[in-house]
């Protein structure tokens, strides 16, 4: 290549190039680029040397000699700088030492598009690097979020767990407690339904039978010996009759024998004519039930029922009459006291327990499996209903049975 | 009088904010958009510490990742450094750890300034607090910057101006 042709690839390329001379000194051979007039315009008019003019070149230039010195290998690169020319222009430089033939010298470069492009590429790299970085972040907060939120919603979960374990053993307890209190007030209702018949048996067939015993033997004394202290005998006789009255009545308040001896129907139409000669209240009985075998629990209950309502119907209803119905439908008893009277608030009355007359009788329906139910308001009369399963006698429990009944 | 001329390097990983301290300190500019350097850009700024001038050459230098690693030629020659991380990104502290260690190799126990950048993104903060700690019982001399908004960045050079200047000053070394 001429020196012509070399000298414009030198300016084609917007090299700067500098020899190297003896002493050491870089001089700047022609053409000088426009870059570094533009940058370092006293070295480029003096055209000598390149130290001085860059703190970035006398730093490589400090390798490049070395290189010189050793004579050997391809040359050494700056790597890319940035220097700005006094009106505020940037300019990417590169450095390369190099030999040849036996010159040594410094080519400094202008890059152009190729580095550009270059450049352009490396931003997008660490854009995308960056990008991802915030991406991996974001999902390490992420995880880390829906980790907290996985230990707290299983935390929670073992809470709500152990708190529902807490409960259902609670229920358990307390259904098992209402369910002791359950058979033990059966079991009171029965001892005390057992007690009365037998006080009523005894009023009625010991009592009953000595009171009658002793009529008789006075009876056949003043006979047999009119004269002989009459007038106080028959003042015994009077005072016997009352007693042995009183005797009857006390039996049958405690229990009639109708229940037992006839069913529930009889006794209800007895309780009803004796209720209208205690009370003046008239009860109309209407009754559908068929003949359905009914267990004496059901049947004392029922009775029961019946005569606590119709009791406080004389206490507190202030009505002439009453109606009594009494039915079965299906597997189910029921009976309802009906009156026109007064009428009480239902709710304030349990409410306020009021009347344990009202709890007696809904305990009562309860603890056989079946159902209360009260219908009243001040001025609008009462209706009580009650319906227990046929079947539905609770029983008591063995254990409990055993425990009662031991002696 | 002439002020004491200094070269002073700013190392630390990638966008961790060098460029922009420079900006900041030398020209008072800061630009949200991300610039990524290639090679070297030097500035200066000359600034007084007690009756003394001092011109700072400050050697920008290409965040070190895989891209571009530290050119160990380019630190010859100076008298301090400043190391920069970005406190909104805690792996680039670890960065920084590494990169002091090759500068230490390369140029030896030079002063140099931690400078904990992005201090405006305290709420994004992902420095292990105990780390800085060990780390300023060790010595390292530690600043809070946001380029952005200007805190704290004067104070780093002007701090490693100081250990430039003082005459019996006992660079940390490596750990």
């Amino acid at each position: 290549m001429n020196s012509s042709v070399a000298t414009e690839v030198v300016r084609a390329l917007k090299l700067a190039v500098f020899r190297r001379d003896a002493s050491g000194r870089l001089r700047l051979h022609p053409p000088v680029p426009d870059w570094l007039t533009a940058l370092w315009p006293a070295a480029a008019a003096a055209g000598e040397s390149a130290h001085g003019v860059s703190p970035f070149l006398d730093n490589f230039l400090i390798d490049a000699a070395v290189y010189w010195e050793s004579g050997s290998g391809p040359g050494v690169g700056s790597g890319p700088w940035l220097e700005t020319d006094g009106r505020g222009g940037e300019h990417h430089l590169q450095g390369r030492a190099l030999t040849s033939g036996r010159h040594a010298l410094l080519l400094v470069e202008e890059l152009g598009p190729a580095f550009d492009e270059r450049r352009g590429i490396l931003q997008k790299a660490h854009e995308v690097a960056l990008d991802y970085e915030r991406l991996q972040r974001a999902e390490q907060a992420l995880a880390e979020e829906k980790r907290l939120l996985e230990q707290r919603v299983q935390d929670r979960t073992a809470e709500l767990s152990r708190a529902n374990l807490d409960l259902k053993s609670e229920v358990a307890t307390r259904q098992r407690y209402a369910e002791q209190l359950r058979a033990l007030s059966l079991r009171l209702v029965e001892v005390q339904e057992a007690e009365r018949q037998f006080l009523a048996r005894e009023l009625h067939d010991e009592i009953g039978q000595l009171l009658t015993g002793l009529k008789l033997s006075l009876e056949i004394f003043l006979r047999s010996a009119p004269a002989t202290g009459a007038p106080s005998c028959l003042e015994v006789l009077e005072v016997l009759d009352e007693l042995m009255q009183r005797v009857r009545q006390l039996s049958l308040d405690l229990r009639p024998h109708l229940l037992d001896d006839f069913g529930l129907v009889p006794a209800l139409e007895w309780h009803f004519k004796r209720f209208f000669k205690q009370t003046g209240i008239r009860v109309h009985f209407r009754h559908a039930a068929r003949q359905t075998p009914v267990s004496p629990q059901l049947t004392t209950a029922i009775f029961r029922v019946v005569q606590e309502a119709l009791t406080n119907v004389a206490r507190h209803a202030r009505v002439p009459e009453a109606t009594v119905r009494l039915w079965t439908a299906g597997d189910w008893l029921g009976a309802q006291i009906e009156d026109h009277g007064r009428g009480f608030d239902p709710e304030a009355a349990l409410a306020a327990h009021a009347s344990s007359g009202l709890f007696g009788m809904k305990e009562r329906a309860e603890l056989l499996g079946g159902q209360f139910t009260l219908d009243s308001a001040p001025g609008s009369g009462t209706r009580l209903t009650v319906e227990v399963p046929v079947a539905g006698t609770l029983s008591v429990p063995a254990a409990l049975h055993t425990q009662e009944d031991s002696p | 009088m002439t002020p004491i001329q200094k070269k002073v390097c700013l190392v630390g990983a990638v966008s961790v904010g060098k460029t922009s301290l420079v900006n900041r300190y030398v020209h008072s500019l800061f630009s949200e958009k991300y610039l990524v350097t290639i090679g070297v850009k030097i500035d200066a700024k000359t600034l007084r510490v007690g009756d003394v001038g001092l011109r700072l050459l400050l050697w920008d230098l290409a965040g070190d990742d895989d891209f571009q690693r530290l050119n160990a030629s380019y630190l010859r020659g100076s008298a301090g450094y400043v190391l920069v991380a970005d406190g909104s990104r805690g792996h680039t502290l670890d960065a920084a750890l590494d990169i002091q260690s090759r500068v230490a190799s390369a140029v030896g126990p030079i002063p140099f300034v931690l400078a904990l950048n992005k201090s405006d993104l305290r709420d994004q903060w992902d420095v292990d607090g105990r780390a800085l700690a060990e780390l300023a019982a060790r010595g390292w001399l530690i600043r809070h910057t946001s380029a952005k908004l200007g805190t704290g960045v004067q104070e780093v050079f002007e701090d490693l101006a100081r250990l430039l200047l003082a005459p019996a000053s006992t660079p940390p070394g490596p750990p």
